[in-house]
């Protein structure tokens, strides 16, 4: 779950491009062949009339009863695409960082440093502008 | 794109990604080279090489000669840069959001403490029973079916942090991958890493 609000609040990719191999109509809009459609994965992300008013708020607990009913739509959490071609490292990803964060939690407490800036900004990926400045300290001696 | 002409100047910043570029070019063909000699010698061994993407893609240049080794060098750059920083990016994130929410990590401690241990590392059924965090109250019935043991796994991310000491192809690629594609060709990346 707080790998999935994290996810939904700073998707890593903020958004993808999809040609159309064929004229189509699309919720009532005629999409000719050949058109490039770019899906804004981070403002689907954040948008209200999906989410709800904490839509920009950090709370996993929208995601206890399952990621398709987290929101109104439920494909509204496409951190990895959607369809045929949807992140073929999906799994593996989840699994590292779950692994990993695990690993962290067991191990350490962490805190905000000072200095800490927060300010998202894109640098092909969603970046940290400032860096992360993240104070651990080992559980075992305090 | 006007900008685009700015990519053929030798200002220093050119230079140094095509510098970088040459050199991840060159290692990984000394590792296509390295693990092509190794299936070659183990032919009647099947078993001693690892089988993954990399060795399928010189199983099908062997076969085929449309698949050179160029193709399985572009390959491998886009697979190395698609699963490196996205994931390291989702870390650095959630690490962010929990040292603003302690409450969730305490939350997330506990769980990972009742389910682990605090002292073994965590394995891949351990994993699985996390729901990084659930409120105990509710338990969730769905488990993400994991393919990779925790086992094989770990060794392999310690092994790339010992490598991240120097400045590693990872940092390469990433460099490269900047300074080459800069904000210009975002929306091609940002299909590549999808």
């Amino acid at each position: 779950m707080i790998l999935n609000e994290s996810l939904r609040l700073y998707p890593p990719t903020i958004a993808t491009i999809r040609r159309s191999k064929a004229d189509v109509e699309l919720g009532g809009y005629k999409v000719p062949s050949g058109t490039e459609i770019l899906i804004p994965i981070l403002a689907l992300h954040h948008d209200q009339s999906i989410w709800g008013n904490d839509a920009n708020e950090f709370n996993p607990a929208r995601f206890s009863g399952g990621v398709a009913r987290a929101a109104k739509h439920h494909v509204a959490f496409i951190p990895f695409g959607l369809g045929v071609r949807t992140c073929i490292g999906q799994n593996l990803a989840i699994l590292q960082a779950k692994l990993t964060l695990a690993i962290l939690l067991q191990r350490f407490s962490f805190r905000l440093a000072p200095s800490y800036q927060h300010a998202p900004t894109v640098l092909m990926l969603l970046h940290p502008q400032y860096g992360a400045p993240i104070i651990f300290q080992h559980l075992s001696n305090p | 794109m006007l900008f685009d002409f700015f990519r053929f100047f030798p200002t220093r910043r050119n230079i140094n990604s095509w510098r970088l570029d040459k050199e991840i070019k060159k290692s990984l063909m000394k590792l296509i080279e390295r693990r092509r000699e190794k299936s070659s010698v183990n032919k009647t061994h099947q078993d001693s090489c690892p089988k993954d993407l990399l060795g399928l893609m010189i199983q099908a240049s062997n076969s085929c000669a449309d698949v050179t080794v160029h193709d399985i060098v572009e390959e491998c750059k886009s697979f190395f840069f698609a699963g490196q920083h996205t994931t390291s990016n989702l870390l650095t994130w959630t690490t962010v959001l929990l040292a603003m929410h302690p409450q969730w990590q305490a939350q997330a401690r506990e769980e990972v403490l009742r389910v682990c241990g605090s002292r073994d590392t965590p394995t891949k059924d351990d994993v699985a029973k996390l729901k990084t965090v659930k409120p105990p109250s509710k338990t969730c019935d769905k488990i993400l079916v994991l393919s990779l043991s925790a086992h094989c796994l770990f060794p392999v991310r310690k092994k790339e942090h010992q490598k991240n000491n120097s400045p590693s192809l990872s940092l390469y690629c990433f460099f490269f991958c900047f300074v080459f594609c800069s904000c210009f060709f975002l929306p091609f990346f940002i299909l590549y890493t999808i």
